[in-house]
C-alpha cells in the first residue's frame, strides 16, 4: 500500500523530531544528520542574504555551531528547520550589521548603455536567450541591492528562498500582516528603482 | 492594468490585501472586490501595477542556480562543533567545580558559626527591680520644676 503525501510528510517530521531529541541528549551522529539534511537551504539563504559573498559558507557554519550550542532551548513547538533558518537570518544580518557596507557582488553601478540593453532586454518577452535572461537577473540583483538591508530581505526570502508568509513572519518574528505590507511596499520601491533606473530622465524632470 | 503613475503608495489599510492579490491567495469574490476598489483609487491602481509588475521580474532569482555547499561542509561544521566543545568542556568543568567548592565553603561556615552560637551560654533574665534601676539610672529626672526650665532656657543666656 502506498503512503499519502501528507503520510510521508508527518513521518518525516516526525522522525526528525526524533533525530532532534536525540540531538539535544548529545547524540553527535543525530546532530550530523541533521546538518547533512538542512546544509543545502541554509548556505543556499546565506550566501543569498549575503549576495554571494565568499563568507557564506564560512556564516553558515556559524549557523550549525550555534543552533547545536543551543539545541537545548529548542523546544520542539516549532518545526527545526524553521528555527534554524532564523539563526542563519539572524546570523546574516549580524554579519551584514558588522561588515556595514553591504557586500554587493553587483555593486557598479550601471552606465547609461548598460541601462539601455536593461531597457531592450524588459521591453522584450519570452526572453529565451539565456545571455538575455542572466543580464536580466543580474539587474534584479542589482535592483534589490539598492533597497533597505530589511526589505531586501524579506523579499530574497519570498522571492528567491520561496518562503511562506508565515515562515517569513516566523523567522523574523513579524506578524503576518506585517510581512504582506512590508513585501507590498518593497515591491513597489524595486519597481520604483526599476523605472528610474530605464528612464533616468523622468524622476529628474520631476524634480526640476 | 489599472494606472500609470509608479511610486505611488496605496491604502495603509489596503496594503496586505494588495498583496494577497499580486499572490494570488484571494477567493475570486476578494479579488474582485480589491478590482472594485482599484478602478476607484488611483493610489492603489498604481501600487498595484507596480507591484504586480515585480512577480516575474523577482521571479528571475528563483531561476538563478543556487550555491551548494562544498563537499566537505558537513565534516567540517561537525569538526567546529567538537572544537568548540574542547574549548568549552574545561572551562564548564571549572566552573562546575568552583561551584561545588562555594556551596560547601559556605555550608562550612554556616555550620560553625551555629556551633558558636550553641556553645555561648544565654545570659539569665534580669529581675524586675534589675531593670528599674537600670532605668532610674539612665534617665536622670531634675530635681525641681524651675530646674527643668532652666536647663530649657539656658541657650538663650549668651544672647
Amino acid at each position: 500500500m502506498t503512503r499519502s503525501a501528507g503520510e510521508g510528510q508527518r513521518s518525516e517530521v516526525a522522525d526528525e523530531r526524533q533525530l532532534v531529541r536525540r540531538a539535544q541528549s548529545g547524540d553527535e551522529a543525530a546532530y550530523e544528520e541533521l546538518v547533512r539534511t538542512h546544509q543545502h537551504r541554509v548556505v543556499a539563504i546565506a550566501s543569498r542574504l549575503l549576495r554571494g559573498s565568499q563568507e557564506a559558507e564560512d556564516v553558515a557554519q556559524q549557523v550549525f555551531v550555534k543552533a547545536y550550542f543551543s539545541l537545548r532551548s529548542f523546544d520542539l513547538r516549532s518545526k527545526f528547520s524553521t528555527w534554524l533558518y532564523k539563526i542563519a537570518v539572524n546570523e546574516c544580518w549580524n554579519h551584514l550589521r558588522k561588515k556595514k557596507a553591504r557586500p554587493l557582488v553587483y555593486e557598479a553601478d550601471l552606465s547609461e548603455e548598460q541601462s539601455e540593453r536593461y531597457q531592450g532586454a524588459a521591453q522584450r518577452s519570452g526572453m529565451v536567450d539565456p545571455e538575455e535572461a542572466a543580464r536580466q537577473q543580474d539587474l534584479v540583483e542589482w535592483l534589490l541591492g539598492q533597497l533597505d538591508p530589511k526589505d531586501r530581505m524579506m523579499l530574497e526570502l519570498k522571492e528567491a528562498q520561496g518562503f511562506s508568509i508565515d515562515e517569513i513572519s516566523e523567522v523574523l518574528e513579524l506578524n503576518p500582516n506585517t510581512v504582506k505590507v512590508r513585501l507590498f511596499r518593497a515591491r513597489t520601491k524595486l519597481m520604483e528603482l526599476y523605472r528610474r533606473r530605464l528612464n533616468p530622465s523622468r524622476p529628474a524632470a520631476k524634480r526640476g | 492594468m489599472f494606472g500609470k503613475r509608479i511610486g505611488a503608495t496605496a491604502c495603509p489599510a489596503r496594503e496586505a490585501r494588495l498583496e494577497d492579490y499580486i499572490e494570488r491567495r484571494l477567493s475570486a469574490d476578494e479579488a474582485a472586490e480589491v478590482e472594485t476598489h482599484a478602478r476607484s483609487c488611483a493610489r492603489c491602481a498604481a501600487a498595484l501595477d507596480a507591484a504586480g509588475a515585480s512577480v516575474p521580474l523577482l521571479g528571475m532569482l528563483r531561476a538563478r542556480p543556487q550555491a551548494q555547499p562544498s563537499p566537505y561542509f558537513v565534516a567540517r561544521v561537525m569538526a567546529a562543533v567538537r572544537g568548540e566543545q574542547d574549548v568549552w568542556k574545561p572551562v564548564e568543568r571549572a566552573a562546575w567545580r568552583l561551584c561545588w567548592v562555594a556551596t560547601a565553603v559556605v555550608l562550612i561556615l554556616a555550620a560553625f558559626l551555629l556551633h558558636l552560637q550553641r556553645l555561648q551560654p544565654i545570659p539569665p533574665a534580669p529581675e524586675q527591680s534589675q531593670v528599674q534601676a537600670l532605668v532610674s539610672v539612665s534617665a536622670p529626672q531634675p530635681a525641681y520644676q524651675d530646674d527643668s526650665y532652666l536647663l530649657v532656657s539656658s541657650g538663650d543666656h549668651g544672647r
